[in-house]
Formats: structure tokens, C-alpha cells, sequence
């Protein structure tokens, strides 16, 4: 089952001579329990389509449909609702918010996403940070944890809403290699027992080592889509 | 909730910078605080001085007695006959008659008009004199006790003699000479600064008036029924007219005026002040924190929780800032409606310029919840309505730009 899909999606910037095709004319399909990664260099336009797939940005033409509903049609309230409900991102520097505590942070994902799950937000947001290894840490702010905790945090806070769809920019780029391999078994363990949906933009190896599909992109435009049998795990 | 958690945390993340934004409001608000507390204060003080010590509530003059200036005429007294009296003594919670006359005070080589006042044993019940200060005694029959200002100018004590000269009822000339029997100090220099006071048959041998009067003055059981009474009591006593505190004091309240409009004007220049920081600390935070936003916005935040959120933060400040005012502003009045300001001593050596403004020596000022209540929420609405601006600008933040923002 599609989670997400791009039909000749394209996001242009400026007119005529300064005209920039961040992304041109994409067609992409996102199956349920996928781990991809969009790879390409910088500038190559990963990072549009992730602000398109995660409704973060609108096509300039072509469509996105996101559980089988088409998005463009949709205005920014209905697509900020269905992005609190379908999709988790995971960022590059974190983007804890620096005045909630671990918990408070996993909390407010379910908060803004209307989820009210059994056992209350508070069980569910401590539940979540447990199942990352943060058990412990629940209620030291951001500035009180490492990057790879700060980063699990956020992992945490992408999932206790169960999404269809965990869109993580650049996982691993702030982080060091111990910590980034932890972060990526982490996700690669929770894609495989729970069959949660990973998209991922890096030009990590470390990453794509791990990734079952790899989408490469250049100049906006998908060059290769490359699906892998089997891939590594730390 | 989480909103409000956030924004309430946030003013704490730059507390040096937000404290620094929230002075403009603590000033505007501390202004408008006591400037109020002050400029009621000394309207209630000069309300009070003219009803203790020159009107009454109510009082009757000649008709056509002039208003302004020192002039004391006493060609119009007019008698006061039983039946006025036996209204007044029904009617009033208490009266008095005066006559009040501008006699030329000569001693020694030394003259100067003065502002004579002929009472009555029952004068106290109208004019309390809890603020009399006599060195010496009150004056018996054919004693004046003089003004502090006038028996300094002349350089008379108690037990000098002090010559009165002026024209009687008739039009006549004359002239007597009076021991002192004291030197009156009140704060109030309409009475420090001119007056000379005497029994009533003193005065009524020295102006010839033969019984007559030209004040009456009574107090009622509310002032601020005297302008109906005053109607009644004009009618009571014949030849008359009746002059009420308002009448009185009014126009000097009117010219007070002016200065409560200037403290209201600097309180809501110090506010505009205020807004304009406000604003540019709240702009400043939404461009620090694109990022913030725009995670909260990828995560389901909609606009109007952005805009919520940095509106309540705006709200914060001015909570904050007008709580501090209001203590602020609320303590200094509180403190000085209680202790109050000695007049006195503010205005030495610039009273004499004061002959005709009733005011009590002492100052309290007005501590009223009603205009802390007001100016808290005028900081607030300043606050809040200044932080809209920049909470619309970061509500309109893309999210696809705020996520990536460094």
C-alpha cells in the first residue's frame, strides 16, 4: 500500500533567467514498511522532495497524494492536520523545542497530532522515550542531553503518534559515528518490528549501508532508484 | 495548554532582554498610577481645604459678591433674621455666620491688606481647626489672632498691638486697635498667608454692621448634595445668594485638570514606549526562532497556534510588567495616602503666592484599586496588541524555510 506518492511533482523557485527546478517533475512511490533514502549531493533537491512528501511545501505542478488523498487541493489547516496525523520528522540538528524536558517534547507531538492514547500523553510520551533507551532521562531539557540522546528524543517524539510516515532529514549529520550508528539501528530495529515507514535524505554512507531502497537525485530529478535485497546492520 | 507553557517559558529564556522591554511598561504603568494618586490627592486635598477652611459645604454671600480676587465688600451684609436662623438650626448639620472684611493691618511703620474674619462661637463646628497651630491664645473679645505670613511681615507677637482700618458698612471710614493674641499657623496659606481673625462683635463694632452678616456658611450631611441644598438655602436667607464648595473650588479643580491629562499623556507615551519594544522583542524572538517554529508547525502547530503563542508571550510581558507596576505605582500611593506629604515643607518660601488656593498642609495621595485595575490593563493591552504584529509575522513563516533556518 502506497503511504505517499509523486506524480510529476515539481517545485520551481524565481522566473524566467533565475528560474531554479528544485524539484522537476518527481515520480515517487512510498510503500508501507519501506526504509529509502534519497541520496544525492547538496543542492541535488533531497530535501524539496522531503518538504513535499511531508507536506512541509506545495508543488509548483504535479500532485502529491499522502494516504491516498491527493494534497493539493488542501489548505494550510487541512494539511497541517493531516501532517500532525500521518507524518513524524526527525531532523538534522534535532529541533527539540529548548524549554520542554524530554518528555514535555514527545508529549507535545501527541498534543498537536490530537492523538489520545490509553494510558494518557504522559504514559504514552514516557513509554515512547523508553523504547529509545531514555528511559531515565525524561525530564532533562534539551541543553541536559548529548546530540545522540537529543537526537533519540526526537526519534521518540517522530513516533508516539505511530505515523504512517517518518520523513528524517539528514539524521546522522550532527552527529558523531558512535552516535549516528545508534540513532540509524535504532530506526532500522523499530522499521523492522514495528513496520514503521522510514524516508530519509543523507549522503551518509553509513545510512545508505542501511537503507533496503536508495533513491538517487540530481539536479531535481530522479536518476537512479536503486532497491537493495539485503543490507547491513551495525 | 502546551501553548501556554511554552510562551510562559519563554519569558524567562531571554529574561534580560524581555526584563529590559517590560521597563516601559512598569514606567507607564507606575506613571498613570501615581500620577492619578497625586492629581486626585490634590484634588481631594483642595476640595477638603476650601470646605474646612473657607466654605463650608454651603454658604450664603451677598448678591453679586465678587468671586475672584481680594476683595472682601462688605456694603451688601445683610441680617440674619430668626426665621433663617430657626431653617438653619433645622436644615443644617451646623452654621455659622461671618463677616469677612479686607481691612489695611497697620504696625508700627508696617502695613498690609489683610483678610479679616469675624467668627462666631459655633465657627469651629463648620471649620474645624485640627490644623490650627496658636502661639499664644485664640482671641478673646477685642483680640485678633494673625496669620503667620501677616505677623511676620509686620513683626507683631502675641501681646503687640495691631491697627485695623477699614470701611464700615455705611461707607465710613474707621480704625481701631487690637492686641495679638496669637499667631495662627494652619498649612493653609488662603489662611496663613492674609488672614486675621476676630470674634464676630468685634468685627461687627469695627465695620458697623449692626447685626448683619456677609457669609453664612453650613455644613450638610453629604457635600455632594450641596448644590441642592444651596438652592433651599438661598431661598431661606433672604438677600442672598448661595455659593456651594464646587462653586468655589471648581475652577481651580478645572485648571488640575490639565496636569492629570499630562500625567495620562506621559503614562501613555512611556506605554507607546513600551509597545514599540515589545513589539521588536517579539520580532526578535520569531526570527531567532524560525526553526522552533517551524518544527511546531511540521508537527500540526496551525498559524493561529504560532501567533497564539508569541501574542501570550507579548500578554507575559505585559503581566509581568504591569504587575510590577502596579506595586510599584500601588505602594507609592498606598504609602503616602496613609503617611501623606507635608505641604509645608514643599512649599517654603513659594506660599505666598498661594493667597486664594485652599490647600491642607498635609498631602495624601488617592490610593484607588479602580485606577491600578485600569492601568494594569492598559499595560496589558499595549503588550498584547503590540505583540500581534510580529506573532502575525511568525505565523506567516513557511514551514518548509522555518525548518532549515539556522
Amino acid at each position: 500500500m502506497a503511504i505517499c506518492e509523486l506524480r510529476k511533482a515539481s517545485r520551481h523557485y524565481g522566473h524566467g533567467p533565475t528560474l531554479v527546478k528544485a524539484a522537476d517533475e518527481l515520480d515517487l512511490v512510498i510503500e508501507q514498511g519501506e526504509f529509502t533514502v534519497l541520496s544525492g549531493p547538496s543542492g541535488s533537491g533531497k530535501t524539496t522532495a522531503l518538504n513535499l512528501i511531508g507536506l512541509l511545501d506545495q508543488p509548483t505542478e504535479g500532485a502529491v497524494f499522502v494516504q491516498g488523498q491527493q494534497t493539493n487541493l488542501l489548505g494550510d489547516r487541512a494539511l497541517t492536520h493531516l501532517r500532525a496525523e500521518a507524518i513524524g520528522f526527525i531532523f538534522q540538528s534535532f529541533n527539540l523545542v529548548p524549554v520542554l524536558s524530554a518528555v514535555e517534547n514527545v508529549e507535545l507531538a501527541l498534543t498537536l497530532s490530537g492523538a489520545t492514547p490509553d494510558g494518557g500523553v504522559r504514559q504514552a510520551a514516557s513509554e515512547a522515550l523508553a523504547a529509545v533507551g531514555l528511559g531515565e532521562l525524561l525530564h532533562r531539557r534539551p541543553t541536559e542531553l548529548s546530540g545522540g540522546q537529543q537526537q533519540r528524543v526526537a526519534v521518540a517524539r517522530a513516533l508516539v503518534k505511530k505515523p504512517a510516515l517518518v520523513i528524517a532529514d539528514e539524521p546522522t549529520a550532527n552527529l558523531d559515528s558512535k552516535s549516528g550508528t545508534g540513532v540509524l539501528d535504532l530506526m532500522r530495529e523499530l522499521n523492522e518490528n514495528l513496520g514503521v515507514t522510514f524516508l530519509f535524505s543523507t549522503h551518509d554512507p553509513m545510512v545508505m549501508e542501511r537503507a533496503r531502497r536508495v533513491i538517487h537525485i540530481k539536479d531535481g530529478r530522479i536518476a537512479r532508484d536503486e532497491c537493495i535485497a539485503s543490507s547491513g546492520t551495525a | 495548554m502546551v501553548i501556554f507553557r511554552i510562551a510562559t517559558r519563554n519569558l524567562f529564556r531571554q529574561a534580560r532582554r524581555n526584563a529590559l522591554s517590560m521597563v516601559s511598561i512598569v514606567m507607564g504603568v507606575f506613571v498613570i498610577i501615581a500620577g492619578h494618586g497625586f492629581q486626585n490627592g490634590l484634588n481631594e486635598n483642595m476640595i477638603r481645604a476650601q470646605i474646612d477652611s473657607a466654605s463650608g459645604h454651603v454658604m450664603t454671600v451677598p448678591e453679586g459678591y465678587p468671586t475672584t480676587g481680594f476683595r472682601q465688600p462688605i456694603a451688601d451684609a445683610y441680617p440674619l433674621t430668626d426665621a433663617s436662623r430657626a431653617w438653619l438650626d433645622a436644615n443644617t448639620a451646623a452654621w455659622t455666620p461671618r463677616i469677612l472684611a479686607a481691612p489695611r493691618a497697620i504696625a508700627g511703620r508696617d502695613a498690609m491688606k489683610v483678610r479679616l474674619y469675624g467668627v462666631g462661637e459655633r465657627d469651629e463646628a463648620v471649620f474645624p481647626r485640627d490644623n490650627w497651630s496658636v502661639e499664644g491664645e485664640l482671641p478673646g473679645e477685642g483680640e485678633v489672632l494673625v496669620g503667620s505670613s501677616p505677623a511676620r511681615l509686620l513683626g507683631v507677637q502675641p501681646g503687640d498691638l495691631l491697627t485695623l482700618e477699614v470701611r464700615t458698612v455705611d461707607g465710613a471710614l474707621n480704625a481701631m486697635r487690637y492686641p495679638v493674641s496669637g499667631i495662627l499657623t494652619t498649612g493653609n496659606p488662603m489662611i496663613d498667608n492674609v488672614s486675621v481673625f476676630a470674634t464676630l462683635s468685634s468685627v461687627d463694632t469695627l465695620v458697623a454692621a449692626d447685626g448683619r452678616v456677609t457669609h453664612v456658611a453650613t455644613r450638610i450631611g453629604d457635600r455632594r448634595d450641596a448644590e441642592a441644598f444651596g438652592a433651599e438655602l438661598a431661598a431661606a436667607v433672604p438677600s442672598t445668594q448661595a455659593r456651594t464648595w464646587e462653586d468655589e473650588v471648581g475652577p481651580m479643580l478645572e485648571a488640575q485638570q490639565v496636569r492629570e491629562t499630562m500625567f495620562d499623556i506621559m503614562g501613555l507615551a512611556l506605554l507607546l514606549m513600551a509597545a514599540t519594544g515589545i513589539a521588536n522583542t517579539v520580532l526578535m524572538a520569531a526570527y531567532e526562532r524560525t526553526r522552533e517554529i517551524g518544527t511546531l508547525r511540521s508537527m500540526g502547530l496551525q498559524r493561529g497556534g504560532v501567533l497564539a503563542m508569541f501574542a501570550l508571550e507579548g500578554l507575559w510581558m505585559g503581566v509581568v510588567g504591569g504587575l510590577v507596576g502596579v506595586g510599584l505605582g500601588g505602594g507609592l500611593t498606598y504609602h503616602y495616602s496613609v503617611n501623606g506629604i507635608d505641604l509645608l515643607a514643599m512649599m517654603a518660601g513659594k506660599a505666598e503666592a498661594m493667597d486664594n488656593v485652599p490647600i491642607a498642609a498635609t498631602l495624601y495621595l488617592q490610593f484607588s484599586p479602580t485606577t491600578m485595575a485600569v492601568a494594569f490593563a492598559v499595560g496589558v493591552f499595549v503588550a498584547m496588541g503590540a505583540s500581534i504584529y510580529p506573532a502575525l509575522a511568525a505565523s506567516r513563516i513557511a514551514p518548509a524555510e522555518a525548518v532549515r533556518a539556522s
